[in-house]
């Protein structure tokens, strides 16, 4: 079977390697810079904290409030779309029903944006909630999932999606072919769950296109969480070892 | 087929700490990894959802992440638990709401062992606070939790309205939480949507030493230095056989109160350069391994002796 590589050496199924650094601000309650490939951000949450105006807070609830920070020029109006994904993700994902009359405070700030830095940020943002100790459903993880090329959605022929490698899908994708690309899934779910805690799609493609790329994307989903499992794994037994 | 072995290839070498994956060599790991595709065609999924994949840490502490499935741990001995901090159950199954340890006190108490930096109140715990400000009959005290606490005015023993503490915005406290929950759920700390209060006054049939003679635990603490510190390494401090606190108190003379909420204030008889060295040595021995406690004390020492001379001043 052909194998169609990518400009970096990747083949269409394969994600880039991952990198973490947890709990590296002294004065945020969790912290960590995460990265893919190039792309990093740097994630840091505070909280639960009371809310700097009392009519803000809701008293059977904590509130989650998102600031994305780009890493280059003033906020747009896509950062303020991709705090509102972030926040509606992590209100599934965090336990705020344990924290009546609070805010958790997620700040996210990119230190370098080469593709698919929402799912980066996600992830980034379910490892700085974890080193900050906020209880979790449990822990979200995303990924995305692009086709490139042109063409009509209606050419892709069925029994051409079956075959990762021979079409055009390609997981987490860099800048360059997020440039290219003429559509867009990303996928954040809960690890270990079946369900979808969110999803966002740009561009055009068809039903079954979109079942193959978000069915790629949850396979991806599932190795970045295996990664997630072991930085976290490691940290935990890091403190046991220096505090016990 | 061969796709999902790439894709499971790399679900299995798990991506590494920053290990890039397009950069294993395929061919090896595809043969060797073929067996076990067939054994579970999903590793990550049953890892991820804790069914007898959680990972075991040294002296058979479990690792648990949030989400985690912990119900064949927890009900291996009784079926009548109690569910401490970072357990939550849903439906018929027990989760872990957080990452860390599993923890039993036997005979039906479990909960999760992490180590965070902002605290959450419980009730009796020692606390270190920072007076806010005062308002009506409480002074609003910072003890680095979800929200302020209240200290009442009186709360100090053998104080009367003539005769009580005047304590000025900035002033370090040590105090105990006296209630930590809303007057509905007394039995689920978790669920405090009231400040907590605290008091200075000694508990339950401690020996009560009036506020005025500075002899009780509770009460302001004068000069010295705080800092802030992990829950975790709050805990450590407090216990009898703490490394670092026996290093250094067997070179300085020094004073230490260890709050639970991750906080400690300092004052050393060697004044300034003593007590930060103090301070320094309990930071410091946050992010290494015990067995270097004793090392780090001897380097930070060594350094201020260097520059300030020895830290025995004045009487101990």
């Amino acid at each position: 079977m052909r194998r169609r590589l990518r400009f970096d050496g990747r083949t269409g199924d394969q994600i880039r390697g991952l990198f973490a650094d947890q709990g590296i601000l002294n004065r945020a309650d969790g912290s960590v810079r995460f990265g893919a490939g190039n792309t990093s951000v740097l994630v840091a949450v505070y909280g639960p904290a009371q809310p700097a105006q009392q009519k803000k807070e809701k008293p059977d609830r904590a509130i989650i409030e998102v600031s994305w920070r780009a890493d280059k020029g003033a906020q747009t109006s896509a950062d303020a779309e991709r705090e509102l994904y972030v926040r509606r993700t992590l209100e599934e994902a965090v336990a705020v029903a344990r924290y009546p009359r609070s805010v958790i405070s997620v700040v996210v700030q990119v230190l370098c944006d080469d593709g698919s830095v929402l799912s980066a940020a996600i992830n980034a943002c379910a490892m700085a909630l974890v080193d900050a100790g906020v209880e979790m459903i449990g822990m979200p993880v995303a990924a995305t999932a692009c086709f490139s090329g042109s063409g009509s959605a209606a050419a892709a022929a069925p029994e051409q999606l079956q075959h990762l490698g021979e079409s055009h899908l390609q997981l987490d994708p860099s800048a360059s072919e997020e440039a290219t690309t003429r559509a867009t899934v990303m996928l954040a779910v809960l690890a270990g769950s079946d369900g979808i805690l969110t999803m966002k799609m740009t561009g055009q493609l068809g039903a079954e296109e979109l079942f193959a790329a978000s069915e790629a994307a949850r396979k991806a989903c599932d190795a970045v969480s295996v990664y997630l499992r072991r930085a976290v794994e490691a940290k935990v037994l890091r403190d046991v070892a220096n505090l016990q | 087929m061969e796709d999902d072995m790439l894709v499971d290839e790399l679900l299995a070498e798990g991506g590494g700490d920053g290990a890039d994956a397009q950069q294993q060599d395929r061919r090896p790991a595809a043969k060797g990894k073929g067996g076990q595709k067939q054994a579970s065609r999903r590793p990550a999924e049953d890892l991820a959802r804790g069914m007898g994949a959680l990972k075991v840490g040294p002296q058979g502490a479990i690792v648990v992440l949030p989400g985690d499935r912990v119900t064949e741990h927890v009900t291996a001995a009784a079926l009548k638990l109690t569910l401490g901090t970072g357990l939550a159950q849903r439906g018929d199954d027990v989760f872990a709401t957080r990452a860390g340890t599993l923890r039993h006190a036997p005979p039906r108490t479990w909960w999760v062992e992490g180590n965070q930096r902002r605290y959450i109140p419980k009730c009796e715990d020692h606390v270190l606070g920072i007076i806010e400000d005062r308002s009506g009959d409480y002074y609003r005290v910072n003890i680095f939790g979800p929200s302020a606490a209240l200290l009442p005015l009186l709360a100090f023993d053998g104080a009367t309205r003539r005769n009580k503490p005047n304590l000025k915005p900035g002033a370090i406290v040590y105090c105990r939480v006296a209630s930590a929950n809303n007057a509905s759920a007394p039995r689920f700390p978790e669920h405090c949507d009231m400040e907590p209060e605290l008091s200075c006054e000694a508990a339950g049939h401690a020996l009560k030493k009036d506020w005025m003679t500075r002899q009780g635990t509770f009460g302001e603490l004068m000069g010295g230095m705080y800092a802030r510190c992990s829950l975790m390494q709050a805990r450590r401090l407090m216990q009898p056989d703490c490394a670092v606190l026996s290093a250094l108190g067997a070179e300085l003379a020094f004073e230490i109160a260890i709050g639970e909420n991750g906080a400690f204030w300092v004052n050393s008889a060697g004044g300034a350069p003593a007590t930060t060295v103090i301070i320094n040595a309990i930071r410091n021995a946050e992010h290494h391994p015990v067995e270097q406690h004793a090392l780090i004390v001897r380097a930070n020492l060594a350094t201020m002796r260097a520059k300030f001379g020895s830290g025995r001043q004045g009487s101990e």
